[in-house]
């Protein structure tokens, strides 16, 4: 264990990402090709849980739909308090940011489910739900502690109170893309027939761990780009982008493993989706819905400091609390 | 043949440099204001809101360029301004232009 994590192709490549980028290398992908390859892993993850979901127990399902909203408004919530705690952050930044923390980054899911797989660890299909169910929420939770705080400053200065247009945000909240091809993808998974499901396997499962090599091969570039920007983010905040994930991981662990009594791999990526943070459905959201927070930011932190930490410290590290937690 | 430079009629090229999150709601307001046609560009760059290089959908901008009357400008500039207030990073400039056919872009 312990280095094993490291060495899976995929991890390799988020590293060789950020090496090329240290080192000036003239890699790059072409223009909307990683938003192609996103939309080809929400669909094949989809797919999967979707086939798997089609034998899960029904009840149980609907209880990791209940936790995994519970989550969705409680992280963010949690975030908010820690990043204004010593009021260091101002509040529109710190509810953008924490909009980020209580949604989900599929890309960090899939690489705890390479883990899995590498180790041999088998898991339940629910988290792959709950990511769905995830993904809204801590939107939501954002925009209304942005409008809250908007009304208390409003009061404070005596101007006149900027309104918030809920309409469109709640649409975008709950119809962009990822949740779309991720539910969607589901449905059709849970309802195809096995022998049709059979027909897609070579495009959904057998290619899918090389096109997760590509796309945290993209990843690392663009995390390495965000590492200027740290500077300028400060010693609060990227505080925040370790502490954060430790302490959502650890709330998904203990939900995972004793209100729904998921096994190891269950528990494991349970942890892994709430210690992670959206860099994909929540940034356009908080740009458009709090245009006073400062977008360079949250992106910095979720992309630039979370993610690399989930992925090199995070997923070991829940690996070994979730067995030593459950017991095995 | 020749255009007489003449016939051109006065007018405003109104540019607008927007992040592309802000999109939808700058053609709404378009046409609200009875603006018929405008062209619209990916743009890539750099400011006080970070890189904007184009890789995800926060992180693009739009660069549109609106042919309009010099009144019509007015309002649109006007009408931007509460956008502003909200902090929506909204880049406007605008130059003289001298435009042919006018009517077909409406004025």
């Amino acid at each position: 264990m312990g280095l094993d994590s490291l060495l899976i192709p995929a991890v390799m490549f988020f590293a060789l990402g950020v090496i090329a980028k240290l080192i000036k290398s003239d890699l790059k992908f072409p223009e909307g090709m990683t938003k192609g390859i996103g939309l080809y892993l929400l669909l094949a993850i989809g797919l999967k849980g979707g086939e798997a979901l089609a034998q899960a127990d029904f009840q149980l399902a609907v209880e990791s739909i209940i936790w995994a909203a519970i989550l969705g408004f409680m992280l963010p919530v949690i975030g908010y308090g820690l990043l204004r705690f010593r009021n260091k952050v101002n509040a529109f930044d710190a509810a953008a940011i924490s909009a980020h923390y209580g949604s989900v980054s599929a890309a960090t899911f899939l690489t705890a489910v390479a883990f899995l797989e590498v180790s041999g660890v088998s898991y339940e299909s629910y988290p792959i739900v709950m990511m769905v169910i995830m993904e809204s929420p801590a939107i939501i939770v954002g925009l209304l502690i942005a409008a809250f705080v908007r009304k208390r400053m409003a009061a404070e200065q005596g101007g006149e109170t900027v309104k918030t247009e809920w309409g469109p945000l709640l649409h975008e909240a709950f119809t962009n893309g990822s949740v779309v091809v991720l539910l969607g993808a589901l449905v059709i998974g849970a309802v195809a027939s096995p022998e049709s499901m059979a027909k897609v396997t070579p495009f959904t499962k057998e290619i899918f761990m090389g096109v997760l090599c590509l796309f945290l091969l993209d990843m690392g570039i663009e995390a390495a780009k965000k590492l200027d920007a740290l500077k300028k983010a400060g010693v609060t905040l990227i505080a925040f982008g370790v502490i954060m994930p430790l302490i959502g991981g650890t709330i998904g662990m203990v939900i995972g493993a004793t209100m729904l009594g998921f096994s190891l791999g269950g528990t494991f990526l349970l942890a892994i989706l709430s210690a992670s943070a959206s860099y994909i459905a929540v940034p356009p959201a908080m740009r458009y819905g709090v245009p006073e927070a400062n977008p360079s930011y949250y992106l910095t932190l979720s992309l630039g400091i979370t993610f690399p930490f989930n992925v090199v410290v995070g997923i070991p590290l829940f690996y070994q609390m979730s067995i030593w937690y459950i017991g095995v | 043949m020749k255009t007489n430079v003449a016939e051109m009629t006065e007018g405003k090229s109104v540019q607008i440099i927007i992040n592309s999150t802000f999109e939808n709601s700058l053609v709404k307001i378009l046409k609200k204001l009875g603006v018929t046609g405008y062209t619209q560009l990916n743009a890539r760059g750099n400011g006080n809101s970070g890189v904007q290089d184009g890789h995800s959908e926060g992180e693009t901008n739009v660069l549109f360029v609106i042919l309009m009357s010099k009144e019509m400008a007015d309002t649109l500039i006007d009408s931007l301004q509460v956008y502003r207030k909200k902090g929506h990073h909204i880049l406007i400039y605008t130059y003289d232009a001298q435009i042919l056919d006018p009517e077909l872009i409406g004025f």
